[in-house]
Parts: structure tokens; sequence; C-alpha cells
């Protein structure tokens, strides 16, 4: 059995008469990408916060490496590197000179810290920007020199914390490559976002989180085992009449059906040829359509299914 | 670790040109502005020779005498003392300006412990610190009745105490020497009344520097920055690192001053009067309280970053309104009203440091003044120390 590396009992925080943790608990075990979902207010990061021992709580317990975490656990601390979905950097300090500081904090040893710093740059790829200042770096690599910065000491558990809101796909993709590789190479990982899909392509254990609560938890798969949409049929059909809507709703294994905008959106739960099932329909009652295709449920689909709202905002 | 923190530090505060540039331009403009204004002025006062009316009751010749020594500056004549009766004194007063009897104020000495100056306007000054608004005469008999006050004061204290002293008391002013009963010195009896206006700006300097004391728990802890939570979460001595901090910004600030305090003196030659290694000291103590006054303020957690910004800028201005930088009878008033505020307001407690040096020399007051300046100082470098401690906060 894996050692588990972060556990959290029955946390509650308040501020003031507002719950941001309700009775929170979760298992992180070694060597995984903990994914913590959740909508902007869900309470990921007060979670995180109150992880570091950064936020006070009213309640529960939080052991980190088996240890009750606190304030001044520094041999805690020295095992943890954190990215924040701030970046924290000095603007009066270089490239080099940002994440040498950081790593400063953990690593006494000179040569040492050099050589961390260096492969800190390499990693990020931030090679040919060693001696800019921050202001001088585009938003992607910021966001790089601030994983850099929280990297760099060669953390055993590495906190990230939205790190890629407000970064280009490009960007985007080199981070989530890094943190996979960082996983390859020991590291266990929280990985808190409200993108599903970075969720989804990274995480091997997912909690879904709102209100402070825990929603759901398990693998992507076994997430969405766990609801009834199995397959979303979407057809782009223009003025189909209300009892076309109807006929569609009694085809097997059709449970709900939705007609916004041209779009056709039927939900399925099982079945294993829905789509043609549909197709035949559309082609025995002379209907037009654009185009038919088949979706597979998300972990959007899982968190309205459970709580019947979107995960984030359409974007 | 502490020495990386430090360096580092000192580097980031280095290329803070904006924070650098303002905290110099404040002293280096400001002092120059004082200077292009004050200058003419007082080349003008050097010549000017006040004609003042001095009444007295038969039992207080001894301070007419002392007021005598008085008329004369670095050998040039500055007061000419008319002897009269109140009521005289009053007319001599109202006459025109072009006529030869007429005098420039009323130097009431009846009551020598409460030695009045009557202006035109029936204006009383109560201190030399700044100039009224009659101009050059105006301010010069401030000055002048400032000193008396002082001699004055001196010389009740010795009748009460060792009347046979009092001899070799009057011949300290006759010849200027320095010293008084008590090891009173009279060596900084600078009697420029402007040069104060040069102490105002090396307080205002001094308490500026909270700011830089500030940016310390502001780079620490995790409710004032991402940085401060960076740091937070890393397992550094949190004392240990804050220490190093403001350090850092103690040896920044503490190079602003003196650049500062340099321009004054070798460039634009203003003179301290005294002993200027003092004035040195007593500027870096007071950079250092400044400092360590903003990096205290900071560490209050449960209040908002604008709050503590209020908070010091309200220090900063209210302090030195209530030390009289801005007003000049108001320390006295709060001297009257609430003695305690002189104690622990930093900027009473460094202007004062500044006016014992200024008028009476190195001497138990000033190096009273020092010790209040040295154990604010300290209070709030402990103090802060022990708020900056590792934590959790309520909120982030």
């Amino acid at each position: 059995m894996s050692e588990i590396v972060v556990e959290i009992n029955n946390l509650v925080k308040r501020y003031n008469e507002l719950i941001a943790l309700d009775n929170f608990s979760l298992k992180i075990k070694q060597g995984e990408v903990f994914g913590l979902l959740g909508p902007n207010g869900s309470g990921k990061t007060t979670t995180i916060n109150c992880m570091l021992s950064l936020l006070s709580y009213d309640k529960g317990d939080i052991k980190i490496f088996g240890e009750k975490m606190s304030p001044a656990k520094r041999n805690l601390k020295a095992k943890i590197g954190v990215v924040s979905q701030n970046v924290a950097v000095f603007d009066e300090l270089t490239v080099y000179e940002n994440i040498d500081y950081f790593c400063g904090l953990y690593i006494k040893d000179k040569k040492l810290r050099k050589k961390y710093v260096e492969e800190a740059i390499d990693f990020v790829d931030l090679g040919d920007f060693k001696k800019f200042y921050p202001k001088k770096l585009s938003g992607g690599l910021l966001r790089r020199l601030n994983i850099a910065c929280g990297i760099a000491h060669k953390p055993e558990l590495i906190v990230f914390d939205e790190p890629t809101v407000a970064v280009d796909p490009q960007s985007r993709n080199k981070i989530l490559e890094g943190i996979e590789e960082l996983n390859k190479n020991g590291a266990t990982i929280i990985y808190t976002s409200h993108y599903m899909e970075e969720v989804e392509q990274l995480c091997n254990h997912i909690l879904i989180m709102d209100k402070g609560r825990k929603v759901a938890e398990g693998t992507s798969d076994e997430l969405k085992r766990m609801i009834k949409n199995t397959e979303s049929v979407v057809v782009n059909v223009r003025h189909l009449k209300e009892d076309s809507i109807e006929n569609i709703k009694k085809l097997h294994h059709v449970y709900d059906v939705k007609y916004m905008n041209n779009i056709l959106t039927i939900k399925c739960s099982g079945g294993k040829h829905n789509i043609t099932h549909v197709a035949e329909y559309f082609k025995n009652t002379n209907l037009d359509y654009d185009r038919i295709y088949s979706e597979l449920p998300t972990l959007n689909d899982v968190f309205l299914e459970i709580t019947g709202k979107e995960l984030r905002d359409k974007e | 670790m502490f020495l990386n923190v430090f360096a580092t530090r000192l580097k980031i505060n280095i290329r803070n040109k904006q924070a650098i540039g303002w905290s110099l331009l404040f002293s280096l403009a400001l002092g120059t502005l004082f200077y292009a204004a004050f200058n003419s002025i007082y080349d003008n006062a050097k010549n000017t020779c006040v004609r003042v009316a001095v009444v007295e009751s038969e039992d207080a010749a001894l301070n007419s005498e002392m007021l005598k020594e008085l008329e004369y500056e670095d050998g040039k004549k500055m007061l000419e003392v008319v002897e009269v009766q109140y009521d005289e004194a009053k007319e001599l007063l109202k006459k025109d300006e072009d006529d030869k009897d007429k005098v420039k104020g009323i130097i009431d000495i009846r009551n020598v412990e409460d030695i009045k100056l009557i202006l035109p306007r029936e204006k009383k000054i109560e201190s030399a610190a700044f100039i009224s608004s009659g101009g050059i005469e105006e301010s010069i008999l401030s000055s002048i009745v400032s000193v008396f006050r002082q001699y004055s004061s001196i010389v009740t204290e010795t009748i009460k105490k060792d009347p046979t002293k009092l001899e070799e008391v009057l011949k300290s002013f006759e010849d200027e020497t320095n010293e008084l009963v008590e090891n009173k010195s009279i060596s900084g009896d600078n009697k420029d009344p402007y040069v104060s206006y040069f102490y105002s700006l090396i307080t205002m300097m001094a308490m500026m520097a909270a700011m830089a004391g500030a940016s310390v728990p502001e780079s620490s802890q995790a409710n004032q920055s991402p940085v401060g939570a960076r740091v937070d979460v890393s397992p550094v001595n949190k004392s240990l690192y804050d220490l190093a901090g403001l350090l850092s910004a103690i040896v920044v600030q503490t190079s602003i001053t003196l650049i500062g305090l340099v321009y004054l003196v070798f460039v634009l030659k203003i003179n301290f009067g005294g002993d200027l290694r003092y004035v040195f000291l007593t500027s870096i103590l007071s950079t250092i309280l400044g400092v360590s006054l903003g990096f205290f303020i900071y560490q209050f957690g449960r209040i908002s970053k604008k709050a503590r910004e209020n908070i010091i800028m309200t220090i900063i201005l209210g302090g030195g309104f209530l030390s009289g930088l801005m007003i000049a009878n108001m320390k006295t008033i709060v001297e009257m009203k609430c003695p305690i505020v002189n104690r622990i307001n930093p900027s009473a407690v460094i202007s004062d440091a500044f006016y014992a040096l200024n008028m009476y020399g190195v001497g138990d007051r000033y190096y009273k003044s020092l010790i209040y300046i040295v154990g604010l100082t300290i209070f709030c470098i402990i103090s802060g120390l022990i708020m900056s401690r590792r934590r959790s906060y309520a909120s982030l």
C-alpha cells in the first residue's frame, strides 16, 4: 500500500458567517497526481492554504508525511514546493537571482544550490532569459519562472494552485508536460484547477469539490461511471418541431433532450449505437440536419449532474 | 541563510529605483528649496540690527545685563536694547517706521518665569524654531528671546541651588564659554533661526524611512504579498529572515540620509552648529528608528494593507504635527497637556534630540533624547520580531 503523503480530516474553515470548508477530508498517496477540481470559490485554494498552515482553521486536522502540520514545522516545509496562482517573484531580481534566492531558503550549500538552480532553469526552459528581469518576460515565461522558483529545491510534494490561469495554450502545454515530468521523477503532485481538461489529462486521482464540500472522488473513469450520462449525441438541425423532440425522447436509452440555438443535445444512458438510432430517426422522418456527432461525458458532465451547475462559466 | 537574505535584500532595495529616487529627491530637493528660500533672508539677517524695548522690574537688573550679552553676534551688533517702562515701550512700538526711536518689539522680563516678546501686532512668539510671519526682524527677536529664556532659566536655577556660582555663570556668558551649572553647555548655541528647518527636514527624512521598514514584513508574510506567501511556506527562520531584511533596509535608508546630510553640510554649507559628528549620529539613529517603526507597524496582521499604510502616514504626518514640525508651539502644548505623547512620538523624540543639540549642545538633555530614540528603536524591533514569528492567518 502506498504511503499517505497528505491526510486532511473533517476540516472546517469559516470566514465569519461563510463556511469555506465544511468537514472536508482527503487523502493523497505518494506518487499521485492529485487533482482538486471545482468552480471558483469552491474552496480549493482555502484547502491548500490550510494544508500549508498559511490559514488557520476552525476544526479538523491535517497531516503531511504522517506528521501534524503547523506553521513551525520547518522539517515538513522543507519537503514541500508551492507554485501559487499569483506570480511570486521580486521585480528587482533577474530570473537567475530570483530562483537562486528562493532556492536558498531551502538549500544552504552553495554548490548544490547552483546545480539545482541551473536544473530548474533548464526544466522550465528559461536558459535564454537568465539575466532578464520579470517585467521583461511575457505572461507565459513569467509563469514558468514562478514554477522554477517553487520547484528548484526538488521537493517531494509539489502544490500547483491554478498555475495555468491566463496562460497561452503553448505555455500551458509546456507547463503540463513539466508537471508530468516532475511526477515521473518521483514528486507527489497536488494540482488545483477549474479547467477540467487539464485535470483530466494530468491527474490520476481527482476530487471534485463545491461549496467547501467533497462532491465526488476517484479516477476520471470512475467519476464518469458515477453518472447516468454515458454519451451525448449532438445534432445541428434547423427548425425542429416540438413533436419531433418528443419523439426523440422516446428513443431507446435517451433520458434527456435539449434544443437550443439550432443545436439538439440528446443525452443517453447506456446503449452502444445511440448515434445510429438518432441518425435513423432523422432519415425515417425526412428531417434534414447539418451535422451529427457523439460526445463522451466529461468531468463537467459529472459536476453538472451532481450539483446541477457548470464547473466554470462558458468562455 | 542570513547573509544570503541580507545581500539579496540589499540588492533589491538598491535596485528599487523608485523608492530610492523619491527618498533622495525628498531630501536633496527640499534641502535646496529651503536653502534657496532662506539664504538671502539669512544674509540680510546678519546685517540687521533690531532696536528693542526691554521692560524690567527694579530687582531684575540681572536679566537686563544678560540680555545685553546677546547684543552682539560674531562681532556684529544684532540688537539695540532700550531700557524703558512698559507704557513708554508701547508708545515706542506704535511709532512710525521712519521714526528713529521706533522699536521693533518689546521684551518684557518683569516676570523671569514668563518672559514675553511683544510684537507690533501684540503677537507673542513662543519659539525660535519657526519664522514668524512678521519677517526677519521678528525672527531675530524670537530667536534671541528663545536663547535669553535659556540663559534666564539657568541663572534662576543657579540662584536657587547655589548662588555662589552666579558670578561664574555670568562670566561664562560674557566669555561665551560653554560650562554652565549641572554640566549644561551652550556649545550648540546656534542662533541661526533657519537651521531648525533643516533639522525638521532630517526628522522627516528619518520618518519617511518607515516606508522602507514596512517593505520587510510585506515580503515575508503570506497575508501581505504572494512573495510573502512563498517565504512563509519555506522552512526559513522567520525572525532571522526579517532581521536580515531589516538590516538591509537600515543600511540603504541610512545611506540615503547620509547623502542628504552630506549635501546639506558640504554642498549647501548649512551651519548646523555644535559638533557635526553628533548631527550625523543623531541622523543615523533617527533613520534606524524610522525604519524600525515601519517594520513594527506592518506586523499588525489583522488590519488591511491599506489601513497599515494609512497608519504609517498618520504617524509620520500626525507625529510631525504634534512634534511641532508644522506649528511651532505644538510640542509645548502637547508637553503641557499630555507629555507622554512627546516621549513616544518618534518625530517628537527625534526633533527634541536635534533641538537639544542645537540649543544646549552635547549634554544631558541630548543624551536623554538619544536614549529615547534607541529605546523606541529597540522596542519596535523586538516587538516586530516577536509578532513576525511563524503563524497562520485568519484570511489571506
